[in-house]
């Protein structure tokens, strides 16, 4: 089983040696054989340079396309060396490493077809974001529920894991905004499998979110309008 | 209409096609958006030498006024004009990102091969 851990970076000139040393120190303790790729969205400090340096494998994308472009890139590449499972995790430091073999056993063993890193299942998690945040998080897990008919809590969570028909799907389809709960509501109309399972999730160790206060409110109309449009037209290509 | 009127009408009409014939030379536009807006103009023209045609057609449809239905067709034929160039963007941006995906792939694949024969 190839497994491969993509990690988008932008402008992450800070966090991703730490991220990538905790990798390193997961292929030596994980009962699986993974590979990570850092995927450098076109960043404008040192991300490229810091990897390059540090012979971390990067794909330094030629412009910057944004969260979705630059996760798609590493499905792509893991369709092209035909990788099994796609764990996506953070370059910001968000995500623990000691949660990733949790996520690959659900696939590999439990055969789940997506799983989901949840900060709200569990209790493991001391970092819960705010409360703004959360209220909005809560919102789009009940679109989603009514939408698709599964209860998922941590709909914007971005520390994943998908198995090879997934990588497949994505590899074509993947939205370029805002993409995790888009994502989740695509999985279930198409009639794959989806888990949640409780991780550890930490305060970002540098800089700050991309989403600001400004844009919340266009966030939440367009993701909301996003789950709801693809729960209809995916339906209907069954 | 009167016949000065008619006659500036026309010469910008006249014009409009020959900026899209401009245009189209200078590989600035495609022979299918040039075909649009050729189309549309020359509809005009013929509009514009038969009055009558609009009068009948606006009471025959039910206007009160000849003009609503001029407007009303504008928009629509606007409005659809619009949402093709919003679809085409679109496109075009699909295409772009996966020629930055493919190249930057490729760059990688390139250089780790580079790396393996040092």
């Amino acid at each position: 089983m190839k497994i491969l851990v993509v990690v988008p970076a932008y402008n992450e000139e800070k966090n991703i040696l730490e991220v990538s040393k905790n990798l390193e120190k997961l292929k030596t303790i994980s009962k699986y054989s993974i590979d990570y790729i850092v995927i450098n969205d076109g960043s404008t400090d040192n991300t490229k340079l810091v990897c390059e340096r540090n012979n971390i494998p990067v794909i330094n994308l030629i412009r910057n396309l944004g969260i979705g472009g630059a996760v798609q890139t590493g499905y792509k590449y893991a369709l092209k060396k035909d990788y099994d499972i796609v764990i996506q995790f953070d370059g910001d430091g968000q995500h623990d490493y000691h949660y990733i073999d949790n996520l690959i056993t659900e696939i590999g063993e439990n055969k789940y077809s997506m799983v989901i890193g949840s900060r709200y299942i569990g209790g493991l998690s001391n970092f819960q974001s705010t409360k703004m945040r959360r209220v909005g998080i809560k919102f789009l897990s009940n679109i989603l529920f009514l939408t698709t008919g599964k209860r998922i809590y941590d709909v914007t969570s971005g520390f994943r894991a998908i198995d090879k028909k997934v990588i497949e799907l994505f590899s074509q389809d993947y939205p370029n905004d805002y993409p995790e709960p888009e994502t989740i509501a695509l999985i279930l109309k198409k009639g794959y499998t989806v888990k949640e399972i409780p991780v550890k999730m930490h305060e970002r160790l540098n800089g700050s979110s991309s989403i600001t206060p400004l844009k919340s409110i266009y966030y939440m109309i367009k993701v909301s309008y996003s789950i709801i449009v693809r729960s209809i037209i995916e339906s209907r290509n069954k | 209409m009167s016949l000065n009127l008619k006659f500036s009408l026309i010469l910008l009409l006249i014009v409009s096609i020959y900026i899209i014939f401009k245009t189209i030379k200078a590989k600035k536009l495609s022979m299918k958006f040039g075909l649009y807006w050729t189309i549309i103009f020359i509809l005009m023209l013929i509009l514009i030498l038969f009055p009558n045609i609009i009068e009948t057609c606006a009471s025959l449809l039910g206007f009160k006024e000849a003009p609503n239905m001029l407007f009303l067709i504008a928009i629509f034929l606007l409005f659809y004009l619009v949402f093709s160039v919003y679809a085409n963007i679109s496109k075009i941006n699909e295409n772009n990102k996966n020629i930055i995906q493919d190249i930057s792939i490729l760059e990688y694949d390139l250089k780790k091969e580079k790396g393996r024969k040092k």
